[in-house]
């Protein structure tokens, strides 16, 4: 087990978060979205497409971040640093916690991403194209670079004493933010911090992941037998924590428990995962929260739609649960595959299942896959009492990351 | 539990290892002091040509940032090290700034300029994600323990040192291999100018084994120095730079019981300790006007300056690493050399 280590030092909770996803933006957007089952894939609207065959994302088209940010000038960040700090200002808005009152605090800003202000790369590479590399412009080149995202969300809320981290550990890297601020946290180096990720449909993503014949044509469907791809989510999802003990002392209405979070990486193929690795990641950050498998609710799997991916994953959570294991839920069905964003949409997903009685579904469902023996929930969200989640997440080269939430109740 | 630096390996524009580095240095203090900002030399690390390289493991990747990763790691990772090291107890956590904007730029020229446009350079796809270092050098070397990519301007090499004291307080590896790196290229060289960078451009990587100060000393390595307090924060505007500086050196000193003239050496990115008057009584060594502008791996070359002239004892004990990226990072970094 490679985080052998026992969960010590100080609790934490989650008092707040803000979401920007396809299926709805903010609290009751999202909330709402989960529980009807929405499918965000639409025709890409954000840049032409003309030449591709097909060309669906999950993007968030009608949004414009700046105008939830009350500090930060239109156009000074790129839009994924917009919605970064848009989904942190509303995070804060949801958690009642005026950032003036923690200014003076330590405090953690960490945001993952995979593909960090990549509609402003993909600006500049069409700025070279047509009027080459000696004229980019300088608002484009000041803001181009992924740990401005990190920045962008200090910066709104008005945060100066803050460790401010980008974490660029591609689709893992929102559980990653979260295990960082957790750790944090748990060692007093911090009294709160702002954690999640950001990201975007770009260009780059598409064309590439297009001619790789990764990217879905039409839906991303995990676990269906005839799925046939991911497919890009744009969006944020940040979360407040705190300890537990500053969320008391402020009379703060805590959401859940981050309760357990461990990392590991294949270190073998590059882009096939080690199931045996994912298992004892799950197992991990278990072992983290002091928790066993048999208390485990619901698991928010990766589930990114692709053949390998989904069977390796029922696979790794029948290594970990057993012959029953718990019912196991794959958002990108609904939000896409949003990145660097993808692990904190799941924990802010799994955290409104808890406080509200539902399990999110998976849509897009058809065929039963006899390579993925999971109960994926498909289609309808389903009621039931959540005290326990496991969030899944893996990044390209073998990097895993799981996250344990639990109830509120049992942090009371 | 004391984190402590117990071994580094580099490369700079000045050549491959510590030694020319440390030349280098040398160089700027018998000419009485670096230059001024702007005169540096910058470039390329010319002597790594990975595509010759005769090393046992030869280094073929689909770009040149992580082939220097690789290549530097491995200086860093003699097999006695690995074999006392469980590969579920190695964490890495590397950094830089700008990798793969490069790799994502020519991708999208090329889906924008060719006659389809999915007519891309698949091979390209996974180095245009900043991952891609760190997971080549997990299977390189076989850490599957936690590997983390982090960024923050010039201060991405304090935040990987964050990072890595951090997953050693908790228990979650018995070492890391931290380190930063940033490659030379002309889209890089350009984004700067456009963003009014005024140093020139320079590549290089840097690497240390980052462990608790009981296991180098029980693996007979040398304390080459305590980490013994990572600051940071972030300016909304350029004129708050230097007070929120001014804060993350003050919380760093009060940690590690300090006072301001206690500090031996300063490093600092740029010119920001201009406005860290309490230190006067310092040394200062400006990387940047040594080796240039290294963006993301800036910080750790910084903290590999500190170590490099511990060896002159007027130069050794308290060293303050302070970084600035007009992004708006400030942090610092306090160390004891030994």
């Amino acid at each position: 087990m490679s985080n052998a280590q026992p969960a010590a030092g100080r609790r934490v909770v989650v008092t707040g978060f803000g979401v920007i996803s396809s299926i709805g933006t903010g609290r009751a957007g999202f909330l709402a979205g989960l529980r009807e089952g929405r499918c965000g894939a639409a025709p890409i609207s954000g840049w032409d497409t003309t030449g591709f065959a097909h060309s669906t994302a999950y993007e968030v088209p009608g949004l414009d971040p700046e105008k939830y940010l009350r500090r930060i000038e239109p156009g000074r960040f790129g839009r994924v640093g917009a919605q970064a700090a848009a989904a942190a200002r509303m995070a804060v808005d949801d958690a009642g916690l005026d950032p003036a009152s923690v200014r003076d605090e330590p405090g953690v800003v960490a945001v993952g991403t995979t593909c960090g202000e990549s509609l402003d790369v993909d600006a500049l590479a069409g700025v070279e194209v047509r009027d080459g590399l000696d004229r980019l412009p300088a608002d484009l080149a000041r803001r181009v670079h992924a740990g401005r995202l990190s920045v962008a969300v200090a910066v709104e809320l008005g945060l100066p004493n803050v460790e401010a981290v980008t974490i660029p550990t591609v689709c893992a890297a929102g559980s990653y933010a979260v295990g960082h601020a957790l750790d944090a946290l748990r060692d007093g180096e911090a009294d709160y911090a702002i954690c999640g990720g950001a990201d975007s449909v770009s260009r780059m993503a598409f064309a590439g992941f297009y001619r790789l014949r990764a990217w879905a044509p039409e839906k991303c469907s995990p676990f269906d037998l005839d799925r046939n791809g991911f497919m890009f989510g744009e969006g944020a999802g940040m979360l407040v924590l705190e300890t537990l003990e500053h969320a008391r002392r402020r009379g703060a209405t805590i959401h859940a428990e981050v309760a357990g979070f461990a990392l590991n990486c294949d270190a073998g193929h590059p882009t096939r995962p080690d199931r045996e690795r994912v298992a004892q990641c799950m197992a991990g950050a278990l072992h983290d929260a002091s928790a066993g498998a048999g208390e485990v609710d619901v698991v928010f799997a990766h589930g990114t739609g692709t053949k390998l991916n989904d069977a390796m994953e029922s696979a790794a959570v029948r290594d970990v649960f057993g012959d029953h294991p718990p019912p196991v839920t794959a958002l990108k069905a609904m939000i896409g595959h949003t990145q660097g964003a993808a692990g904190s949409h799941a924990c802010i997903a799994a955290i409104l299942g808890m406080n509200h009685d539902f399990i999110p579904p998976t849509v897009n469902f058809t065929t039963p896959d006899p390579e993925c023996p999971v109960d994926c929930v498909p289609n309808v969200a389903r009621p039931a009492r959540v005290r326990t989640a496991v969030v899944n997440s893996l990044g390209v080269g073998g990097n895993n990351a799981a996250v344990v939430l639990r109830h509120a109740e049992v942090a009371a | 539990m004391r984190t402590v630096i117990s071994a580094m390996s580099l490369m700079s524009p000045a050549g491959i290892g510590t030694g020319p580095f440390r030349a280098a240095i040398d160089a700027a203090l018998l000419a009485g002091g670096p230059q001024p900002l702007g005169e540096a030399p910058g470039g390329r690390v010319e002597d790594f040509r990975p595509e010759e390289s005769a090393s046992a493991r030869p280094v073929r990747l689909a770009d040149r940032p992580s082939a220097m990763a690789i290549a530097t790691v491995e200086a860093l990772l003699p097999d006695d090290v690995l074999a006392a090291w469980p590969p579920d107890r190695r964490a890495l956590v590397l950094g830089s700034g700008a990798s793969g904007i490069d790799q994502s730029m020519t991708l999208t020229r090329d889906s924008l300029t060719r006659p389809r446009p999915d007519n891309i350079t698949p091979a390209l796809v996974p180095a245009c994600v900043m991952n891609y270092a760190s997971a080549q050098a997990a299977i390189r070397f076989d850490l599957r323990g936690p590997n983390a990519t982090v960024t923050a301007g010039r201060a991405t090499g304090l935040a990987a040192l964050r990072y890595a004291r951090r997953l050693l307080t908790r228990g979650r590896a018995d070492a890391v291999v931290c380190g930063a790196y940033e490659d030379l290229n002309d889209r890089r060289a350009a984004i700067a100018e456009a963003a009014g960078i005024k140093a020139p451009p320079a590549e290089g990587c840097c690497a240390f084994l980052v462990e608790p100060g009981t296991r180098a000393r029980a693996h007979g390595r040398p304390e080459l120095a305590e980490v013994l307090a990572l600051e940071s924060g972030v300016f909304a505007e350029p004129a708050d730079a230097g007070a929120v500086l001014a804060g993350t050196v003050r919380r760093a000193l009060d940690r590690a019981g300090a006072d301001p003239g206690d500090v031996a050496l300063l490093v600092p990115s740029g010119d920001e300790d201009a406005g860290l008057g309490a230190l006067r009584d310092a040394r200062v060594l400006r990387t940047a006007d040594l080796v240039g502008d290294l963006h993301g791996a800036a910080a750790a070359f910084q903290v590999a300056t500190a170590i490099a002239v511990a060896d002159e004892a007027p130069l050794r004990g308290l060293a303050l690493i302070t970084a600035v990226d007009p992004d708006g990072q400030a942090g610092c970094c306090l160390l004891h050399t030994r």
